[in-house]
């Protein structure tokens, strides 16, 4: 579906408007994780509203139509003002959203789940490099990436507790297959941030695994994996970005040394690496549409990204002193959000051997490694 | 369990080209100059202390072992506990920590467990060393043993024998029979919190809490924030202007905890050092006798400062031991898990990590150490440079292990996350690390003056 200007416009008034609501009712305490009755109702009213698309017609869903750029641009922008208010729901909103649209590649889009999940790290990372060698079409590792992505594996991620479909990668014999599982989240378990999601395993009813043809598996699995990335980076955009917003008005309001503490350099330099970070990603996810170098862009970048906002969020929380400490403030929770979202999908070692191998292979191709 | 002879990348133990191997096939000599054993680095470090001070890294290690290692879930995950009250484990923990002298070894005999030669060693090098044994199991237990310290320090340093005699002895007594008896240190305001730490802040600020002279003593109103352990100390050393008058004349109080005009209304709900209360106290009129006067009226502020030059020490071990817990997690994780039939520590790209969070560690409790051993004298350009750098450093070295334990380290099963946690507070705490970078120039502002104003000095550091 081509969406016009006008439809853009409304989409963003929309959200908006239903965020607003979100950040003043259900969100508005933030040492307080929301009841998991009210985060699913607030899911379900994501759907409602068209956010994610559970149908096989046409939609303007999240992860809908991005082959066009103003589409991928809308659901990134869309990521970004829902993590702005809660990056739980933005990264449920989104892993929901791709999930949807793995199984409508796979042809299994009718499994009658509102609210599938996806989960894209194996038993440890992705694999070092070498989803990157795979992907390159260069000699693989074989064993690893078969043990991280085995079969067997108990699948685990960052989900909320009423999922009941998981979506995972699996590698046997040199392809990437998808297993859809069937299932729930087993326990509870909290982690670092995301405070109204579960972080660990989810226990597995049924297992199926979808094949995919040889000449589409790199496509469709790199195609995810891209997707992935940039969900995650424009939901720790939300968080950053609202972050700032506090930190500028709280150092406009703050007196310390005879003068709002905006006033002081220490501050300015502060507010200014969030401004500086957020602009790094606003260039690349400005530049990203889906085609190879931006894939490969994004592969780079991702890193020293994801270590521009940690600093971001870092900052933030020093400006408020010891109140961005303290969970009725709303700054710590964001920055634990931001500490979690970076290790999802990939972690930093993984990323450096992923971008290392991917410009080995590349230069060795080229002839200018020899 | 199968033994092997060497870890990927190297050569086995026993090999021609170890250099472990080679070095003992010197002669007499040679060896003596060069040979060394496999000893861990912990102990290497131990070795290399005086033995007063590697006995009391021990000890306190041993007790971090025994009887804090055991609550870290627990105190870090129990339901928040209304002010003024402590959970029966932490309560069990002071008790136990008392006994064994920790909560009064910052002072010799017959004042507190210190024996006159510990003296040789200042007081915050050698709560640097307990320090950081503590914080390598749980750095909230530790705030919750350690910011008592801190309410002794401006006792100690007002150099007031009879305060002493008065107030540290009653308290060392009571934790030697297993009453807790906590000491907490009243500076921040609501409206202060750099600035009470900071001379030229608080030359543009105006104190909030302020103390009226009435016959018999003082009465202190306003209110003071993020108290560390304030609601269940049972001294509380408070900071107050005189009335009509700024930060110059703070004077030091020391206030009951019976004391009808100060209340604990609340404490805060903390992200970590969940063990440790950070309590916001009300004065209403509260009265202070002219003897509970420390060190005398206007000196509040130098005992303030000098308080912190010496309290950073122990917050940069903090960082040291927090940052060292992040390294053993991520050395077992990289030992424990196994990735395509290896163990993860056999690729090289973990290798390298965990080789810098290992030197960072070793490097920042150098630096500590380095610092310490000189501050009899604490100066404050020692202080801040040790606070900002081990607590910048600390929590780089947390996100290393984070990210070495990629997915799994978000978990709070693994217990890295929580280090992240608890490291966060202390860039924060005892002045920010940007208000300790600003006080190692203040720290130089005589030099520099003094180059400024033309005298042919050399300023080197």
């Amino acid at each position: 579906m081509q969406l016009s200007d006008e439809d853009i416009v409304m989409i963003d008034d929309s959200l908006q408007h239903i965020c607003r609501d979100l950040a003043e009712d259900v969100f508005a305490r933030p040492e307080q994780t929301c009841e998991p009755s009210r985060f699913l109702a607030v899911l379900d009213l994501f759907v409602d509203q068209g956010f994610v698309n559970t149908t096989d017609d046409d939609g303007c869903g999240l992860w809908e139509g991005c082959e066009q750029a103003p589409q991928l641009a809308l659901t990134l922008r869309n990521l970004t003002t829902i993590a702005k208010v809660s990056a739980s729901l933005a990264l449920s909103l989104h892993r929901s959203a791709l999930a949807l649209h793995l199984l409508r590649q796979l042809g299994e889009s009718n499994i009658g789940e509102a609210h599938p999940c996806i989960s894209l790290h194996g038993r440890h990372g992705i694999g070092r490099g070498e989803l990157a060698n795979w992907w390159c079409g260069q000699p693989v590792d074989e064993p690893l990436l078969q043990d991280v992505f085995d079969p067997d594996r108990v699948c685990s991620g960052v989900m909320h507790g009423q999922v009941r479909v998981l979506l995972a990668p699996v590698f046997t014999a040199g392809a990437m297959a998808w297993q859809l599982i069937r299932g729930e989240v087993r326990g509870s378990t909290s982690g670092h941030g995301l405070d109204e999601l579960h972080d660990g395993a989810f226990e597995s009813g049924q297992a199926r695994t979808v094949q995919v043809p040889a000449h589409r598996a790199k496509a469709l699995a790199r195609d995810i994996w891209h997707r992935e990335w940039l969900g995650l980076l424009a939901i720790q955009q939300g968080c950053v970005q609202q972050m700032m917003e506090m930190a500028q008005q709280f150092s406009a309001l703050r007196f310390q040394g005879g003068r709002v503490i905006a006033g002081h350099p220490a501050v300015q330099i502060m507010l200014a690496d969030m401004q500086a970070a957020l602009t790094d990603v606003r260039i690349v996810l400005a530049g990203q549409a889906l085609n190879e170098s931006g894939f490969v862009d994004l592969l780079r970048a991702r890193n020293r990204l994801h270590e521009g906002l940690a600093l971001a969020a870092n900052v933030a929380m020093q400006t408020f002193g010891g109140l961005g400490y303290m969970r009725d403030n709303g700054i710590e929770k964001r920055w634990r959000d931001v500490n979690h979202l970076r290790q999802q999908s990939g972690g930093a070692l993984d990323m450096q051997l992923m971008s290392a191998n991917w410009a080995f292979t590349r230069t060795t191709a080229t002839g200018a490694h020899a | 369990m199968t033994t092997l002879d060497h870890i990927e990348g190297h050569v086995p133990l026993l090999h021609g080209l170890n250099p472990l191997q080679r070095i003992k096939e010197l002669n007499a000599l040679g060896r003596a100059l060069t040979h060394y054993g496999p000893a861990d680095l912990w102990e290497m470090d131990t070795a290399s202390l005086p033995t007063a001070l590697g006995h009391l890294r021990r000890r306190v290690r041993q007790f971090a072992q025994a009887h804090m290692a055991p609550n870290v879930r627990l105190l870090d995950e129990a339901e928040h506990a209304r002010p003024g009250t402590l959970h029966p484990v932490a309560r069990q923990l002071l008790i136990k920590a008392g006994r064994a002298g920790f909560m009064s070894n910052a002072v010799p005999a017959p004042l507190g467990a210190a024996s006159l030669w510990d003296m040789r060693f200042s007081p915050a090098y050698r709560m640097a060393i307990q320090v950081e044994e503590m914080s390598a199991v749980c750095a909230g237990q530790m705030l919750l043993l350690s910011a008592h310290h801190l309410g002794l320090a401006p006792v100690l340093l007002s150099g007031d024998l009879n305060a002493m005699w008065r107030f540290i002895r009653p308290m060392h007594h009571d934790f030697m029979q297993g009453r807790p008896h906590l000491f907490a240190y009243a500076i921040t305001e609501p409206t202060a919190g750099s600035d009470a730490e900071d001379g030229h802040g608080a030359h543009t600020n105006r104190p909030r809490v302020v103390a009226k002279a009435v016959p018999g003593g003082y009465r202190i109103n306003g209110q003071k924030c993020y108290i560390s352990g304030g609601d269940v100390a049972r001294k509380v050393a408070v900071f107050a202007a005189l009335e009509g008058e700024g930060f110059e004349s703070w004077t030091c109080f020391m206030l009951d905890a019976g004391n009808p005009g100060m209340s604990a209304r609340r404490t805060e709900l903390k992200m970590g050092m969940r063990a440790s209360s950070a309590a916001e106290l009300t004065f209403e009129d509260a009265f202070v006798p002219e003897a509970d006067v420390i060190g005398g009226l206007r000196k509040g502020w130098a005992l303030n400062r000098a308080t912190l030059n010496a309290s950073r020490y122990p917050v940069a071990a903090m960082a040291v031991g927090i940052a060292r817990r992040a390294c053993e997690l991520a050395l077992n994780h990289a030992l424990d898990t196994r990735l395509g039939g290896r163990p993860l520590i056999s690729y090289q790209e973990v290798q390298l990590q965990l080789a810098q969070m290992v030197a960072e560690t070793r490097t920042i409790r150098s630096l500590l150490w380095q610092q310490a051993r000189g501050s009899q004298q604490a100066r404050q350009s020692g202080a801040c440079i040790s606070k900002f750098m081990a607590t910048d450093r600390a929590q780089a070295i947390c996100e290393m292990g984070m990210a070495l334990m990629a997915e799994h380290g978000t978990r709070t099963a693994t217990g890295l996350e929580k280090l992240l946690r608890d490291i966060r507070l202390t860039r924060i705490f005892e002045g920010t690390n940007q208000i300790n970078r600003l006080g190692l120039i203040e720290d130089m502002q005589t030099q520099l003056l003094a180059r400024m104003a033309g005298e042919p000095i050399h300023i080197s550091v």
